[in-house]
């Protein structure tokens, strides 16, 4: 059992700065969570504090059912991965897979065995007896993650492993940490992950789940779909999916008992649905009244679409063209509507045409939007 | 398609001045301190006698004795003693100060409270500054056979109080003491900043491998330090056969009844010079200092290479 529960975590340092504000989390076992957030959201403390390496200020971790504040890191039974792999530079890469294994006293064989299984799984063996000056940096983080496996942990900590690797190692490395995690599965090995990182990309392609934080507080936990999808806020709405959902201020109308959003002088539609939800919503957010309300629009660009379509039924507005960044099969086209900035996410071959300067209608859809109340940045659309 | 082999531009004076005149103080330094006297190593050479005409005039006037002088520095009876003195002073004093300075550096690294290291660390660090001279006066007040504060202590035990500068079975502890606690602090200095630039996720990745705090010192401080303490100890066996004059000649008092255990090649050559006046001998003696040392660095540091080339200094 390798299951991990966060209890009103709180980390406060000596000079009175809170980083982390009482957040609880439970991740299954098994699972491959990752913590994702912007540069001093809190993920790496939290990270550190499960490993043993931050003192926790208040609130309890548990592993495998077992608290574990006052635990050393060796006693926790987990393996950590670090941002700069953290080899042992006087070591060969068999010495360093090895050392933790030494130090407890695991007999000389097993050691054996289980590095070289670990080398084999990593495609490694050849570099058993290099030093990690003599490797490159994908092979490093191999390495580290090779030490890690050896150990046989509870649960694995991986502190942004990716974040010094070029971006097409990256990919690669990512989809091979996922591998790794089906594999040690298939072999009943508990392969409970976190894994931190700050690119959403990441986040989304590898964890079974996510957390967003923000200055030391959940902000969501869900699986990337849903995140992507039924973002509860404004920051994570924004924070995942790329190119970031559109935000426009806009204004909330009823008239003959159906309901709009007035954006940039024009006015698109509330499909009904939504906007029953947006209704029982305004309420959790303590206002009486949502008509005329001063909402914050927001649409994802593969939302806002070039053509009319059952889809979009027709909501549209002309935007004039000020930047077209081809990607290959798909264009991110760039637009100003009175002034206010759009991209949009469209078929490369639709995109073809377009020059900066050129008017465009660009069609929304609004069964896809996303309306957030101005002041609590709560989706209401949900 | 060509190459063209790649040309050096041409050194501009201008646009190098402010360098230039960065290092100046200390090439004069360098040229008038330690290339310039180089030329003095003729004396070794030379029956030196003062004549009218000032220094240079005397030493052109000298006659060359060939290794006469260096026969007389080894034919000495006390050659073997001061020799042997120098060298296991030295080795001792490299042994204890490397392992002390480490065991400082070390310590220090530990303590949390990052003021109360600066205070620890100031307090080891100040003897380096103090002259060998106060040093002297200051162990004089321990050790003075009448009104020294161990004698004192001893005579509250009815313990007989000890003749410490006649006898010379103490003294070797009392010098490498007295060394250790004069230059630890200094040399500690210098590992603590190498300790202090060892990348912390190197600890946390041992301590997640379970090491325990002297493992880590071990596994850890150690290699990183292997480099610095190869290049320290090089160089302080290079100066293997050079004692420090004022440990040797001032915190001894100059006594003579320690002489046996007390006297090194720089003192020998201090007291050959102040009582015979052979500048010839002296600078022998000197000269025979430099060349050994500049053997023992080149053997050492080729042996050093053999087993690890990184860690050789050139």
């Amino acid at each position: 059992m390798s299951e991990i529960i966060i209890s009103k975590l709180e980390k406060v340092y000596p000079n009175g700065f809170k980083a982390v504000h009482g957040i609880d989390l439970k991740i299954e076992d098994g699972e491959f969570m990752v913590f994702v957030g912007p540069s001093g959201c809190a993920k790496s403390t939290v990270l550190r504090m499960i490993a043993g390496l931050e003192e926790i200020s208040g609130g309890t971790i548990s592993i495998g059912g077992r608290v574990v504040n006052d635990l050393d890191p060796k006693d926790r039974k987990i393996a950590m991965v670090f941002q700069n792999y953290a080899l042992y530079p006087h070591m060969t890469v068999y010495d360093n897979m090895a050392f933790g294994l030494k130090l407890a006293k695991v007999p000389k064989k097993e050691i054996d065995q289980r590095v070289r299984e670990a080398a084999v799984k990593l495609e490694i063996e050849p570099l058993l007896d290099r030093k990690p000056k003599d490797m490159s940096g994908g092979q490093r983080q191999r390495v580290a993650v090779g030490r890690a496996i050896v150990r046989k942990p509870a649960v694995f900590l991986f502190d942004e492993p990716l974040s010094n690797l070029d971006a097409k190692l990256r990919v690669s490395m990512r989809a091979r940490l996922v591998k790794l995690h089906r594999e040690l599965q298939k072999e009943g090995q508990t392969a409970t992950m976190v894994y931190v990182t700050h690119d959403q990309v990441e986040a989304m392609t590898m964890g079974d789940r996510i957390t967003v934080l923000k200055e030391g507080i959940i902000l969501q936990v869900d699986t990337p779909l849903n995140l992507y999808n039924f973002p509860a806020n404004k920051f994570v709405a924004g924070f995942i999916g790329s190119p970031s959902m559109n935000f426009q201020d806009a204004v909330l109308e009823q008239t003959d008992g159906k309901f709009s959003v007035t954006l940039c002088g024009c006015k698109f539609s509330i499909p009904e649905e939504k906007a029953a939800k947006i209704k029982k919503n305004f309420q959790t957010v303590g206002k009486e009244t949502f008509v005329s309300a001063n909402i914050c629009f927001g649409i994802r660009p593969d939302n806002i679409e070039e053509k009319p379509s059952e889809a979009n039924k027709n909501e549209s507005f002309e935007g004039e063209i000020t930047l077209v960044e081809k990607m290959g099969n798909e264009s991110y086209c760039y637009f100003k509507v009175n002034g206010q900035d759009f991209v949009s996410r469209i078929n490369a071959e639709a995109s073809a045409h377009l020059q900066i300067g050129d008017k465009q209608k660009f069609y929304f859809r609004m069964d896809k939007c996303h309306i957030f109340d101005a002041e609590s940045e709560k989706n209401l659309s949900l | 398609m060509s190459s063209k082999a790649y040309k050096k531009p041409p050194f501009r004076f201008n646009k190098n001045f402010a360098f230039l005149l960065m290092v100046l103080p200390g090439f004069i330094w360098l040229v008038l301190l330690k290339y310039l006297p180089m030329c003095g190593a003729v004396l070794a050479f030379k029956n030196f006698h003062f004549s009218r005409g000032g220094f240079f005039q005397s030493l052109w006037d000298s006659s060359w004795c060939g290794f006469q002088n260096f026969y007389f520095l080894f034919n000495s009876h006390t050659a073997w003693v001061i020799t042997r003195n120098t060298i296991l002073y030295n080795l001792v004093f490299i042994i204890t100060g490397t392992i002390l300075s480490l065991a400082i550096a070390v310590g220090l690294s530990e303590i949390l409270n990052k003021r109360l290291a600066k205070l620890y660390q100031t307090c080891m660090f100040f003897p380096y500054f103090l002259s060998w001279v106060v040093v002297g006066y200051l162990l004089f007040g321990f050790i003075s056979f009448d009104k020294g504060s161990i004698n004192s202590i001893l005579a509250l035990f009815h313990i007989p109080p000890v003749q410490w500068y006649d006898d010379s079975a103490y003294w070797p502890y009392i010098l490498t003491f007295i060394n250790l606690w004069k230059n630890a602090g200094y040399t500690s200095v210098i590992y603590l900043a190498a300790i202090i630039g060892i990348d912390k996720q190197y600890y946390e990745a041992a301590e997640i491998d379970g090491a325990s705090k002297w493992q880590q010192v071990r596994f850890i401080t150690m290699p990183h330090l292997k480099g610095l303490i190869t290049v320290l100890t090089l160089l302080a066996v290079g100066r293997i056969f050079a004692a420090d004059f004022g440990l040797f000649y001032q915190v001894p008092l100059n006594s003579g009844a320690l002489y046996p255990v007390t006297d090194v090649i720089d003192t020998y050559v201090f007291r050959g010079l102040m009582y015979t006046g052979d500048i010839g001998m002296t600078t022998a003696a000197g000269l025979y200092q430099s060349v050994v040392g500049l053997v023992l660095i080149l053997v050492v540091n080729n042996v050093i290479k053999k087993y690890d080339k990184d860690s050789a200094m050139f």
